[in-house]
């Protein structure tokens, strides 16, 4: 009777360890599956913010080319010389030049240059979208990136 | 009963083992059944899957790279490019066509009937593609999808409109406008450079193709993306100065409209380095508005366009008689009667010179004196001396179509095609090979080839290709200078005094040809092209400046009158602003020229009629009644702020300048 007791005793002991144990197994994998979908989606949500700061990166680019332009463009010959009538410099009908702003008439300074075209080539000099705040990249745990304001100028 | 128990714990064992074979057996088809069909759509199906997936889940993007830009030597930007937006519709996404076309036409603001037709007709083709509005400032497309924004649809491009996309396009600005425009150039809406510099270096310009590989989730997020970029487009850095372009074209038009000419080039260039400073054509277009510019203004006549140089050309033939030591500038020469009949063709000079030095022979342009010249120097040698002034080749420029020229060998010339081209006729020159040869002597006789390219960057900055300049001994340094010293005294005694600067030395050549008539295959003496080129500070040319009048019609029409003008205007502001030390008396009033007028060649009239052509290269001049020495009012150059500044274009030239000092703290571009 003794001997049946401290036999089952002892099934009952390695039959819990075999429990823990599977369920250690069983915790480590489902852990493991957590581990791999948080890493996954926290990958493709990096990956969307990238494409966003790409995005950004390309429309940057493209406004400061065309604050570029538009820097030759008020710098052009052409511009100048409207600039200068408009300020007064060139007297159009006495031909004597003007340098005072005060005593050029106001009708001439606000006349549009001959030379000028109507439609400037640029007509603005920003166009793109406020810049969202950067994200940066941490990849230390718990820590929640906020991303940036959803746009909806995306352009693709 | 024991019997029975057995027999039923045996059953049990039997039903068990039935059952567990059941189940193992309907696993078995199962798992087979899935196992058949997973070969039969990897094996079969594969390919049809493979692209559906793809199709769902990833997405190509072929934009193209904005097409490199070209600046001054300065980083002035004189092309570029921005990027635009174009509005299009996907057919296949859009059901209703007539209620897409109101909301369409509603925030485009255009013709509700267009765009409905528009829809109809891709609808019915069922096209992916259908241009609504093109190239749209980035400003103007963000208004358009506020307009269109539908708040109950969900999709992850803009705008918020089911079937409309945007797609990036680029847009080609040139902002100086008419400024360098023919060397500029243009390139057209598909980004195919089509003038000037944006078709000659079209292969660095040309923005390559960039593939976007973009995965996305259900939503149409992109959630990874890999970018294939060929090599990305360059930048060209030109040796063009765009404020001495902009005097240059400044000059160059008043010249033009004082003479009331038809047309009209000039070229500034560096005699050292062959770089080229400004190369000017009147009239001019404007590449923004290339539909709206007449045809004929596209051209760069400065490389493009042959004509006969007339006196200029003496500086030729007195440089290949003096590279021979057949003479020294001031040995006498006799003009005689001032008429010279070679092969029974007379020549004569508009005003007898008499027996007079070879430098003064120059000065005041005797056709005598440069036929006799050319007669002792012979055929061979003169031709080979056109050789290697560079004439009948193409000077190299890195501008497209560039002709070079009318030059025939020795065995096609006639009796007196020798004594012909001694004086500019007979021969087809472009304005770019008449300043390279003037640099050449300006260069103490080392050719120094032409260009207008400084280098070519590369977008990472490195490396970059720097034009190497060819240098070539054409003639001796003393047959360069001697020929200097002749070209001062042009300007100083002779045809030239117009180009006389203040604060500094010049040397020069004026030339006054008839032009050429197509139709009737005869010099028309009623058109001249006026020239001048010239060199300044005379001793040490820092510049060299060619200026070409076609076609002058009011007032004096020979280079001396109009062309030298512009010469010297051009050559004046440049020379300030190189800072060029002076070399002499600045003089503050005005230079009055007593003209030595210029006429092109006269001929006898008993040899008139042989003097008919029969193609260009034959041109003979002809007589012609002497143009009426131009009367120019004598400038007051005193330094009063009202005087300088009623010069408009100086006065813009200097704010130009102004501007860039400045800004001179440079963008990075």
């Amino acid at each position: 009777m003794k001997k049946r007791n401290s036999r089952s005793s002892a099934d009952a002991a390695r039959r819990a360890r075999s429990y823990l144990l599977f369920a250690i197994c069983a915790f480590v994998l489902v852990a493991g599956f957590f581990f791999a979908g948080r890493q996954h989606f926290s990958s493709m949500d990096y990956g969307m913010k990238n494409s966003q700061l790409r995005k950004q990166i390309d429309q940057l680019e493209s406004e400061k080319r065309r604050l570029l332009l538009a820097r030759e463009v008020s710098m052009s010959p052409a511009e100048i010389k409207k600039s200068a009538k408009r300020i007064g410099i060139f007297g159009e009908q006495t031909g004597t030049p003007t340098l005072t702003l005060a005593s050029a008439p106001a009708k001439e300074r606000n006349a549009p240059s001959t030379n000028a075209p109507e439609n400037p080539l640029i007509t603005k000099t920003v166009a793109s979208e406020p810049a969202p705040k950067p994200v940066v990249a941490n990849y230390q745990k718990n820590q929640k990136v906020t991303a940036p304001e959803k746009k909806t100028g995306s352009a693709e | 009963m024991k019997t029975r128990k057995r027999a039923k714990k045996t059953n049990l064992r039997q039903v068990a083992f039935t059952r567990f074979m059941l189940i193992v057996a309907v696993f078995i088809l199962w798992i087979g059944g899935i196992s058949v069909r997973l070969v039969h759509l990897h094996v079969t199906q594969h390919e049809w899957l493979r692209t559906r997936a793809l199709d769902v889940r990833q997405d190509i993007k072929q934009t193209r790279a904005l097409r490199g830009s070209i600046f001054d030597r300065n980083e002035r930007t004189l092309a570029m490019s921005v990027r635009v937006k174009t509005l299009y519709a996907d057919m296949t996404e859009i059901a209703d066509t007539n209620a897409a076309a109101k909301s369409i036409a509603k925030a485009l603001g255009g013709d509700l009937k267009q765009i409905a037709a528009q829809l109809k007709q891709g609808k019915e083709a069922n096209k992916r593609f259908v241009p609504l509005a093109k190239k749209l400032d980035e400003e103007v497309a963000q208004r358009i999808n506020k307009a269109l924004d539908m708040p109950d649809v969900k999709k992850a491009d803009a705008p918020n409109f089911p079937g409309l996309h945007w797609r990036d396009d680029q847009r080609r600005s040139y902002p100086n406008q008419t400024l360098a425009a023919q060397v500029v150039g243009f390139a057209n809406a598909e980004d195919n450079g089509r003038a000037g510099i944006e078709q000659s270096q079209d292969d660095v310009l040309h923005g390559a193709v960039i593939k976007k590989v973009q995965e996305r989730d259900r939503l149409g997020r992109v959630f990874d993306e890999t970018t294939i970029e060929r090599d990305a487009p360059s930048d060209v850095v030109l040796t063009i100065d765009t404020a001495f372009q902009y005097m240059a074209e400044q000059a160059l038009e008043r010249g033009v409209r004082a003479a009331d000419a038809k047309s009209g080039m000039a070229i500034a260039m560096n005699p050292k380095t062959g770089e080229i400073l400004a190369l000017a054509n009147y009239p001019s277009f404007d590449p923004n508005t290339i539909t709206e510019s007449a045809a004929e203004h596209i051209g760069n006549k400065a490389i493009q366009s042959v004509y006969s140089p007339g006196s200029v050309f003496k500086v030729v033939t007195y440089g290949s008689a003096l590279e021979r030591r057949l003479f020294r500038p001031d040995d006498m020469i006799d003009a005689g009667n001032g008429t010279i009949t070679i092969a029974k063709h007379t020549f004569t000079d508009s005003h007898g010179v008499g027996k007079v030095s070879y430098a003064h022979a120059l000065a005041h342009s005797s056709n005598v004196c440069a036929i006799r010249t050319a007669l002792s120097v012979g055929r061979e040698d003169f031709f080979a001396m056109l050789q290697k002034m560079g004439f009948g080749a193409k000077t190299g420029i890195e501008l497209p179509a560039e002709t070079q020229g009318i030059v025939r060998s020795p065995q096609k010339w006639a009796g007196d095609s020798l004594a012909s081209m001694s004086i500019g006729y007979e021969i087809g020159v472009t304005a770019l090979q008449m300043a390279t040869a003037f640099a050449t002597i300006a260069n103490d006789g080392i050719r120094s080839q032409p260009h207008i390219i400084k280098e070519i960057r590369h977008s990472n900055e490195q490396p970059k290709d720097v034009t190497q300049i060819q240098q070539t001994q054409v003639v001796a340094a003393e047959t360069a200078r001697d020929l200097r010293t002749m070209l001062r005294q042009v300007v100083l005694t002779g045809t030239g005094k117009r180009a006389q600067l203040n604060g500094y030395t010049s040397a020069g050549k004026t030339g006054t040809a008839w032009k050429f008539d197509a139709k009737t295959k005869t010099i028309n003496s009623e058109k001249y092209i006026s020239s001048f080129i010239g060199m300044a500070p005379a001793e040490n040319p820092e510049i060299v400046v060619a200026v070409v009048i076609d076609e002058p019609r009011g007032g004096g029409r020979d280079g001396g009158a109009v062309a030298a003008p512009v010469f010297r205007e051009i050559a004046q502001q440049i020379l300030t602003e190189m800072k060029v030390p002076t070399d002499a008396t600045v003089k503050q009033e005005s230079l009055v020229a007593q003209d030595v007028p210029e006429m092109p060649v006269k001929e006898s009239k008993s040899t008139k009629k042989e003097t008919e052509v029969k193609s260009k290269v034959d041109a003979k001049p002809k007589s012609a009644e002497p143009a009426p020495p131009a009367k120019e009012k004598p400038k007051d150059l005193k330094k009063t702020v009202e005087k300088k500044f009623s010069d408009k274009s100086k006065l813009t030239a200097a704010l130009f300048r102004r501007e860039r000092f400045i800004n001179g703290t440079k963008l990075e571009t």
